[in-house]
């Protein structure tokens, strides 16, 4: 990251403080729909999947063969019929599992366009749906495609053909990220804008294409947290992103688009250590406005009252979940 | 006259003045070894966690990524001996694609080698930081 001066004044940091007190008193679990990267129907990473590919060239991945949802605690499922293909009266779907019992029953022609939420799972687990048709009986359960949380599940009911296509359904997982205890963190929208800055980053393709970008956390009267986040404002090359910032600026986000442990071509012939000084450089440390740096895998917010000799120790750490939850995490025994 | 003798005594001193600054600043640009700061403290101490760290994450990238040998935390130390530095300083220039460093930070590893690292050399905002042996040969490294 490249600083560039800004404007700073004491009433902007009274403001802002009180703006972030008061964040961090009435952060709430929120519920949460962006699209986590890399976890697949029966939660492969996209690892999994290729290795997955690798063993079985010829076929589809997961596709044929996904008949169940994993589901952590605490998730609720939003069910919708896509379309059918069926003769029952009623056709019935049920779903098995962590959430159980009826999802939609009544004449097959009036299901498409049901909705329905279901649960929430008391426990980890998985769940599966069949359909039933009122003579021919309950089919296997539904095979399902789609990745994180949105899925697609095919279903037939016991008349005995293979299509899969007799009730077809959408399965959102509806899921709930603890609080992460950090006000910016926490702000209902900054887990799909990190999200989106993670793929502007492009962290998923080869490390020569990736870029760092950034955006501003600014304030904003007509959100109820105060606060909206600026996306995207800032682009910059594989190694560094020029910032900016005046009197509205509550935070700066940049991204630091590599994973660990991988041969970066900002730090070649050595691999990238994410955590290295706190997790930033010095110039990060140094932007006033409430910095942060982020990863595929973690966030790091830079305290600049923290003495440049402690830096190494920097307790603001937030893991990034497989579902873009973020945890904050303390490694080091005397915090 | 006097006018004159106070002039020559004031060029004397100045010249004199000019010539001690002048063989500092030279002795200054010819150390190797960067002193002790704020800067090197954190390295250290950054160090000295990966080497007694019980976190398995952290285990791995110290042995299996950044190859930093593991040593006490007490012989974790910074280099001011000016012949290892100006070795470390040669190494840099053997690397492939090496260069050759004014000055740089040299941290003794016990007796297993030296972590040095170089805060004027970036590519953008990172920095990269060298494990050598006792025979100034590569072995590790990390950027960050």
């Amino acid at each position: 990251m490249v600083l560039r001066k800004g404007m700073l004044s004491g009433l902007v940091v009274l403001s802002l403080s009180s703006v972030l007190s008061s964040c961090d008193q009435t952060t709430s679990t929120v519920p949460e729909t962006a699209s986590p990267r890399r976890v697949s129907a029966s939660g492969m990473t996209s690892a999994d999947s290729v290795a997955f590919v690798a063993e079985f060239p010829g076929g589809s991945p997961a596709l044929a063969t996904v008949t169940t949802i994993s589901l952590e605690a605490g998730d609720s499922i939003l069910v919708s019929v896509q379309s059918t293909d069926c003769s029952g009266n009623p056709e019935t779907v049920n779903v098995y599992g962590v959430i159980s019992g009826v999802v939609v029953s009544g004449s097959c022609l009036t299901l498409p366009g049901t909705t329905v939420q279901l649960g929430p799972a008391a426990v980890a687990g998985t769940v599966s749906f069949r359909a039933t048709h009122q003579s021919y009986g309950q089919g296997p359960s539904g095979q399902v495609s789609g990745s994180f949380p949105y899925f697609t599940v095919g279903m037939n009911d016991g008349y005995g053909d293979t299509d899969y296509n007799d009730v077809i359904i959408s399965v959102q997982v509806i899921f709930h990220c603890a609080p992460s205890g950090d006000a910016i963190l926490d702000l209902p929208d900054f887990r799909s804008r990190y999200d989106s800055l993670m793929k502007i980053s492009k962290v998923d393709s080869a490390v020569g294409r990736r870029q760092e970008w950034g955006m501003r956390v600014v304030l904003d009267p007509n959100s109820p947290s105060g606060m909206s986040v600026n996306w995207p404002e800032f682009q910059g090359g594989p190694c560094g992103v020029e910032l900016s910032w005046d009197n509205s600026t509550i935070a700066l986000i940049h991204s630091h688009p590599y994973f660990d442990n991988e041969l970066s071509p900002c730090t070649a012939p050595v691999p990238y250590i994410s955590d290295w000084n706190g997790g930033g450089s010095p110039e990060d440390w140094a932007v006033p406005k409430r910095p942060y740096s982020a990863t595929p895998q973690w966030i790091f917010r830079f305290d600049p009252a923290v003495a440049e000799r402690d830096r190494w120790k920097n307790k603001w750490r937030y893991q990034v979940t497989s579902r873009d939850c973020f945890v904050r995490n303390s490694i080091f025994p005397f915090e | 006259m006097t006018i004159v003798l106070i002039r020559s005594w004031r060029i004397a001193v100045f010249a004199f003045a000019v010539s001690i600054i002048g063989t500092k600043a030279a002795a200054q640009a010819s150390l190797r070894c960067r002193p002790a700061d704020n800067y090197s403290a954190n390295m250290i101490s950054n160090i000295q966690w990966y080497d007694t760290t019980t976190n398995a994450q952290a285990i791995y990238k110290r042995d299996s990524v950044m190859h930093l040998p593991v040593v006490n935390a007490g012989q974790v130390t910074l280099v001011t001996d000016e012949r290892i530095c100006t070795k470390v300083v040669d190494a840099y220039t053997a690397l492939p694609n090496g260069y050759t460093p004014a000055n740089l930070y040299v941290i003794k590893m016990g007796t297993k080698g030296y972590v040095s690292h170089d805060p004027s050399r970036k590519v953008g905002e990172f920095t990269v930081f060298f494990v050598f042996n006792t025979k100034y040969v590569r072995t590790g490294g990390w950027g960050g």
